[in-house]
């Protein structure tokens, strides 16, 4: 089927255009073909597409093998993938981007017709999984194009072992991003203190001392080397909260005081939250940078030696595996598990504080706060102390008036039907919810009278069909309406039609 | 997310087509996630709090129903998620007669109750309601995880009531430095957390914490995803597990202070320090048959936390068992519908 490609032209370079050109147009008649109709069809008909895709790359594979042949020595080309055509990076470049919208195209349609219909709270999970996958592929493009290029493309290896890179991916693993960038986070912080700094400068002369101090210690630790932003960072701040303590104790008590004092609270807890957590973060990823080279280093090993390509899945698994080790080193660590209980202690802190904010805020206002429904909580846990104080001082008291064995007092039980819903089922047997029959099949079987069939545990037609007269009297007690609807439309002897 | 052996690149592709496509055409018919599929009826409430009684076709083969406790954290329904690997289902083709406590899911009115509210009021009070309802003296007492650690404080308190005890991957000697929860809660300022919380602490809290001690593990599930929804019954049983991931009840917030800081900080059962309601919690005062089992690979309750149990009690009659498998294979492993179960049921059946 296929014709080596024989025609020699005295340009090299033009020929080898002309069989761009041609394969170019061939995949964009075939996209152009493949995108008719509805997603829905598209996708059905992959499967197809696909085959005939790979038709043509084998084809055109065929005819570039036999070209490179016939002329790669004329263009003195040496190395695969260099852009000795100036054409040919272009060429990838537009026809991956028609690629790419048909396959985003595709996962759009995905999510509106499937993810959007999770029938239960699942979606947060599963819509992470979808972004965390198509950050991955798109990470994993140029990294096979790294691995099969031999790493020696110098932009791919800076991208790939850069600290960003393992917030980003770790990120999206994980699932958080509060804090995006340790750098960011110390030009935000920085910013803040200046802020501050100026606000207070005005006041008092105390300010010079705190800044002065600041300014001494970064220029001793930068000059040692050693710069601990994260523990200088928060110790500044708490300084700078305790000197801003006097400030509130001056105006009048109320509630604007107060209100005042939590928001400054809020403030100053937030800076020293963003500075726990951008180091607590910090450790996590520092650990994992090594996760990513050892692992390439790895697969290029094996390329070397088996010339195969590795499987994806197989990277990636390696991969992960070393990221959690490395992940749980920092994750045992007693620095980490007191960063941990420091940054959820103030998470919570500022929550609260929130909510404080909220309740000051609107306590004219006719709602139920928190605090209310604290004290209701309160009343609720001490009536049930005192409850059960009781119920033990009532069955001492039963005890003592137990006569010849029988008990003084009747005791009901609580779910009364208990022992006729138990006679029923004796009769008719029992069924579960996986051996439904759809009893609305039953003349005078609605969806609202299934149900409540359903919840008494009758699910079958060969447990109708065993009922009688005192089943069907059963069936009126517990159900309490619908009453003398079995025994008017006979369902036993329609459920027993129905088994046939 | 090619399973082809294949080395051709149009095998491997086709392979991952057909794969996504047999998924498609899966998600597309799944309309709701079946769990806890067993038939029970509730026999007694108490505000949230349910006591079920399992349904059986044919009368149990032991005189003494079990009640099972389970944790506070997560769900009961992980004891019968699927049909087929389901510990509840298979107790009861054993022959046992089986109840459960299900401790509902609190909310802010419930942020004051106390652990004593929880063992010496709803289980005492199943506990006496079975005792009334079968006529007997004692019944049997199987506790899972923190449940077990509030049966083992129950059957301190009320050795009378109880007839034989297991308890199931429970820990009893929190102080631990393998375990990372263990080490975690050590440093964890829970009245902080308590109080910011407004006294509920919600379920996606302590989701974070267990998903943080295997960090990668939501990555890897995800990664086999297509193979696992191209099978539709790979794709149900792990939609039901996810299922019952995402349904994390909220915790009570004084019980959760007590729990952390009693246990976890101060490890005052086994030492022999811990109160309930005023009155002392001796282990040495079980005297029951006592069955403990636990996980070889537990790396949520590690085994070093749970042998102790058969030293501390004062019973004659013990067993330690050890099952080869995790925290949630004792439930929904293959191998706990072979060995584990049918020990537990044969253990409680030589002790009617």
């Amino acid at each position: 089927m296929t014709k080596p490609f024989q025609q020699e032209q005295a340009d090299p370079a033009k020929a080898g255009e002309a069989l761009f050109q041609e394969w170019y147009n061939k995949q964009q008649a075939f996209f152009q073909e493949a995108m008719k109709g509805n997603p829905q069809e598209m996708l059905q008909q992959t499967p197809e597409h696909l085959r005939k895709y790979m038709q043509i790359q084998t084809e055109f594979t065929q005819k570039w093998a036999d070209f490179f042949k016939s002329n790669a020595g004329k263009m003195g080309f040496q190395i695969p993938g260099a852009d000795s055509f100036g054409h040919s990076t272009q060429f990838f470049q537009e026809n991956m981007s028609n690629w790419n919208k048909w396959m985003n195209g595709g996962q759009d349609w995905f999510s509106a017709q499937v993810l959007d219909k999770m029938p239960f709270n699942m979606r947060p999970h599963y819509t992470g999984f979808l972004d965390s996958y198509n950050f991955m592929s798109k990470y994993w493009e140029p990294l096979q194009r790294l691995i099969k290029n031999g790493l020696y493309d110098g932009d791919m290896v800076n991208k790939y072992f850069g600290m960003e890179a393992y917030q980003k991916l770790v990120n999206q693993m994980m699932g958080f991003r509060p804090v995006g960038n340790a750098s960011e986070v110390i030009e935000q912080v920085n910013k803040w203190f200046s802020n501050m700094m100026s606000y207070m400068g005005d006041q008092s002369g105390d300010w010079k001392t705190v800044s002065d101090s600041w300014k001494e210690k970064m220029e001793s630790f930068s000059n040692a080397g050693n710069m601990p932003f994260f523990e200088m960072a928060a110790e500044f701040n708490n300084r700078l909260r305790d000197q801003l303590a006097p400030f509130n104790n001056i105006a009048a008590q109320g509630r604007e005081t107060e209100i005042s004092k939590t928001l400054q609270d809020i403030q100053f807890q937030y800076i020293a939250f963003v500075l726990k957590s951008a180091e607590m973060q910090s450790k996590v990823y520092e650990s994992g940078q090594f996760a990513m080279p050892d692992t390439l280093r790895e697969f290029a090993e094996k390329y070397r030696q088996e010339a195969e390509m590795p499987d994806f899945q197989a990277f990636f698994q390696a991969y992960i595996n070393k990221l959690e080790e490395a992940m749980l080193e920092v994750l045992h660590s007693s620095e980490y598990s007191k960063l941990q209980s420091e940054v959820s202690a103030l998470a919570t802190r500022i929550k609260k504080d929130n909510g404080r904010l909220m309740e000051l805020m609107y306590a004219d206002m006719p709602f139920l706060t928190h605090t209310d429904g604290d004290d209701i909580a309160m009343e609720a846990s001490a009536l049930r102390t005192k409850v059960r104080s009781l119920e033990h001082r009532l069955a001492e008291l039963e005890k003592a008036m137990l006569l010849g064995g029988k008990p003084a007092v009747e005791k009901k039980t609580p779910a009364e039907g208990g022992s006729l819903k138990k006679s029923l089922m004796d009769k008719i047997g029992i069924a579960s919810a996986s051996d439904a029959d759809d009893l609305k099949q039953i003349k005078g079987v609605g969806p609202k009278l299934e149900t409540m069939l359903n919840d008494l545990g009758v699910y079958t037609f060969k447990q109708v069909a065993q009922m009688g007269a005192s089943e069907y009297d059963m069936i009126d007690e517990l159900l309490g309406a619908f009453q003398g609807r079995a025994k008017r439309d006979n369902w036993a002897r329609q459920a027993k039609a129905l088994l046939k | 997310m090619s399973t082809t052996a294949s080395n051709n690149v149009s095998d491997q592709l086709l392979e991952q087509v057909n794969t996504a496509s047999d998924a498609l055409r899966n998600i597309n018919s799944v309309h709701d996630v079946d769990v806890a599929t067993a038939p029970r009826e509730v026999v007694w409430e108490d505000g949230k709090v349910k006591l079920y009684h399992f349904l059986r076709e044919d009368k149990p083969a032991t005189k003494t129903p079990v009640l099972v406790s389970y944790a506070l954290v997560n769900r009961w329904e992980m004891m019968d998620l699927q049909p087929d690997r389901s510990f509840i289902r298979k107790l009861i083709s054993e022959g046992l007669d089986v109840y459960l406590i299900d401790w509902g899911y609190p909310t802010k009115v419930d942020r004051y109750k106390k652990m004593e509210d929880y063992i010496l009021g709803n289980i005492n009070d199943c506990v006496d309601y079975i005792r009334e309802a079968h006529g007997l003296a004692k019944v049997n007492l199987l506790g899972v995880c923190q449940g077990g650690t509030f049966s083992l404080i129950y059957s301190a308190l009320f050795p009378e009531k109880i007839k034989n005890l297991v308890t199931l991957v429970t820990p009893v000697d929190f102080d631990n430095e393998e375990g990372l929860l263990f080490k975690w809660a050590k440093d964890m300022d829970v009245d902080a957390i308590v109080d910011g919380f407004g006294g509920i602490i919600p379920g996606d809290f302590l989701n974070t914490g267990f998903d943080l001690l295997k960090p990668m593990n939501k990555a890897r599930k995800y990664m086999a995803l297509p193979q696992t929804m191209a099978n539709k019954g790979k794709l149900m049983n792990f939609l039901r597990m996810e299922h019952w991931v995402a349904d994390s009840p909220a915790q009570a917030g004084e019980t959760y202070r007590r729990f952390i800081k009693d246990m976890y900080q101060h490890n005052k059962l086994i030492k022999g320090e811990f109160e309930l309601g005023g009155r002392e919690v001796k282990l040495k005062n079980i005297n029951m048959p006592v069955l403990t089992i636990y996980a070889k690979h537990d790396h949520i309750v590690p085994p070093a936390t749970t042998k102790p149990i058969n030293e501390e009690i004062g019973s004659k009659d013990k067993e330690l068992m050890e099952f080869p498998g995790g925290h949630i294979g004792v439930f929904v492993g293959g191998r706990s519908q072979k060995l584990l179960t049918p020990a537990v049921a044969s253990w409680l059946t030589e002790r009617d």
